[in-house]
């Protein structure tokens, strides 16, 4: 893929916790339709980078382009008024309310009559429907009714991303979507971002676990240490390259112990 | 609570279908009731009433001392429950108020001490009282939400100033409304079929009824639950939650200062001690209800069946010729039993 005109990208995007560099001179940049993953060891500013492109944190200095518009997010709902969502890692979800509610948390629909319109009074019926549709795009079979604490893992990742896609954005962000679930659920998760980019959204998937990232991501951004390392083709990447990217300058004792942890991580979870 | 669900069945073909519909919503009908909380605490009542046929038979079977006793149950649980609906709210969004007591006494005082002193009729009375109550409501919810003081210390601070006032408005120890026949519309009685029912009682539920359908059905009633669910997750999708806690604690104070109207139209006189002890009772009842003492669920039908716990209690004790200070003790004793025991079948 050629990055002529990226649907997203940075110059020098740099963000520093007092003297802690957590993303450093990052150059960084998406296609429009298709699934880049952001790989990096704990602490590597992963969650920094998207922080600044979903509008939590405000770049120390560096710009973002959203097709090539030069754009300065104050929150969420500036970073959401150019497309782009966000499924945190910590979901967001109101635990003890419906799916459906989530799916609208915030942006209930009203009903159409005029003592719906004067006491604002939400449109159930309608929640309900609508969130039964986005859920079916997601393909994770979950009642709009039920309430969230009861919903396995993999349900609730589903929840959160039919909220996201419920103001129809361009850019979808995942911050570790497969990370708390069983080896089952994640399968149901990847199939969801496969789905996703086959109706033509971009994907920024964020994940320590590179056999899930090599089985689904178009490309792959390594960032070790708040830098950039590389960005691969999945399709001319092995998985004992990425793991060199994403340990830097460190030596082999590590990468051993990073290796077993990793292939470890699938099976317990 | 979520016993059903095991972490272990995880996935998306396995996924159980474990879907327990939320207590809210259209979906709830007569079937689910019994499945509710609600259900729980109405026969828990029943019980406790029960219990007077058990232990006084001789008065529970007749008729005058039975209907005259529980008359006087709901007209005594009628303050708890107009009270109980704005704490509800609070509850659910996460917040509460010990100022309400105080404030009750200030709105009954400030109410005769208007329509007495200042001649005022008894609309602009009720609407300077109700506006007092919204003031105080403004300066508890900016003093949390804004400045950050924990609801329990500002309003523990609020119900000191409050009842500061209410001495302070009281020199004599008590103000008397003037008898005049339009307060009859809160503190009147009305006789159906042998039965004097008390028109407190008719305001009460009217507002638990008005009340409860603006928190199940408005879209300001969903961001209340979200609000104490969850205020982090609230706050990402645009919800602003100091405004809803800001408009849950002036509904509230807002309720509380009218009923004392209520009241003092019912006694003709208040007391500048009036309403101590309120914020209590009104919790439990509130969390007997059912709502979450950490938020983000509830019901108002919950709430109104806890006073009624709460109101039968003494009932049963003072028939049974237990003192006061027994009283006292036993009520706080099935209080923090009452809580105790929701905050384990939560776990
Ligand atoms: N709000 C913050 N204040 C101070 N330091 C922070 C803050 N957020 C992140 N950091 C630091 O910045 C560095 C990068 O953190 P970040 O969360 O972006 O890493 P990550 O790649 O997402 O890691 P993980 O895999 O553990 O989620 C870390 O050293 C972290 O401690
Ligand atoms: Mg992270």
């Amino acid at each position: 893929m050629s990055d002529q005109n990226p649907i997203l990208h940075t110059e020098q995007l740099t963000k520093r916790f007092g003297n802690i560099h957590a993303v450093e001179d990052v150059d960084f940049s998406v296609t429009e339709g298709e699934v880049m993953a952001i790989v990096g060891d704990n602490g590597a500013g992963k969650s920094t980078l998207i922080k600044m492109l979903c509008g939590v944190h405000e770049p120390t200095s560096g710009e973002i382009y959203v097709r090539g518009e030069n754009v300065h997010f104050d929150d969420y709902n500036d970073a959401r008024a150019y497309g782009i969502e966000t499924v945190y890692q910590e979901l967001a979800l109101a635990e003890s309310q419906s799916v459906a509610a989530n799916v609208f948390l915030g942006h209930e629909p009203i009903r159409e009559s005029p003592l719906g319109r004067l006491l604002r009074l939400v449109d159930e019926d309608r929640m309900v429907a609508e969130s039964k549709e986005n859920l079916d795009r997601v393909k994770i079979p979950v009642d709009p009714k039920a309430k969230v604490q009861n919903l396995s893992g993999g349900q609730q990742q589903a929840v959160a991303i039919a909220r996201a896609l419920q103001s129809d954005p361009e850019i979808l962000i995942m911050d570790e979507p497969t990370s708390a679930l069983s080896i089952e659920g994640a399968r149901n998760v990847l199939r969801v971002i496969d789905g996703l980019r086959n109706q033509g959204l971009t994907i920024l998937l964020i994940s320590h676990n590179i056999r899930h990232v090599l089985g689904i991501a178009d490309r792959i951004s390594v960032l070790a240490q708040g830098r950039l390392m590389g960005v691969r083709n999945t399709d001319d990447v092995d998985r004992n390259e990425i793991i060199a990217l994403m340990m830097g300058a460190q030596d082999g004792s590590e990468f051993e112990e990073f290796e077993l942890s990793e292939s470890s991580e699938g099976t317990t979870a | 609570m979520s016993d059903a669900s095991e972490p272990t069945s995880d996935g998306g073909a396995t996924e159980s279908t474990d879907v327990r519909a939320v207590n809210r919503g259209p979906s709830s009908h007569v079937g689910a009731f019994f499945r509710r909380r609600e259900a729980g605490v109405l026969f828990g009542f029943l019980v406790l009433f029960g219990l007077i046929a058990v232990t006084r038979p001789d008065i529970f079977f007749d008729w005058d001392s039975m209907s005259g006793i529980t008359s006087r149950m709901f007209r005594q649980i009628a303050p708890y429950a107009i009270i109980g609906i704005g704490m509800t709210y609070l509850i659910i969004g996460g917040e509460f108020d010990l100022s309400v007591g105080s404030m009750y006494a200030v709105g009954g005082i400030t109410f005769a001490m208007f329509l007495v002193e200042y001649r005022l009729t008894v609309p602009v009375a009720l609407l300077l009282v109700l506006l007092v109550g919204v003031a105080v409501g403004v300066a508890n919810g900016v003093i949390v939400t804004k400045a950050g003081v924990p609801s329990l210390i500002a309003t523990i601070g609020m119900l000191s100033i409050l009842r500061g006032i209410a001495y302070y408005l009281t020199p004599a120890g008590s103000r008397q409304t003037p008898d005049l026949a339009l307060l009859d519309v809160f503190g009147g009685q009305t006789t159906v079929a042998g039965l004097g029912l008390h028109h407190q009682m008719f305001w009460a539920i009217g507002l638990v009824l008005v009340f409860g359908v603006l928190l199940q059905r408005t879209r300001f009633g969903y961001h209340v639950y979200a609000t104490g669910d969850d205020q982090e997750a609230a706050e990402m999708t645009g919800i602003d939650t100091d405004r809803v806690k800001i408009i849950n604690f002036v509904l509230t104070a807002t309720l509380a200062a009218f009923a004392g109207v209520v009241s003092i139209s019912y006694f003709g006189s208040m007391f500048g001690s009036a309403g101590i002890g309120f914020e209590l009772l009104i919790i439990a009842a509130v969390v007997i209800g059912g709502t979450n003492l950490f938020g983000g669920e509830g019901t108002l039908t919950g709430m109104f069946l806890g006073s009624l716990v709460i109101g039968v209690i003494p009932i049963l004790l003072v028939l049974n010729g237990l003192s006061v200070e027994i009283q006292e003790f036993l009520t706080g004793v099935v209080i923090i039993l009452a809580v105790l025991l929701d905050i384990l079948i939560r776990r």
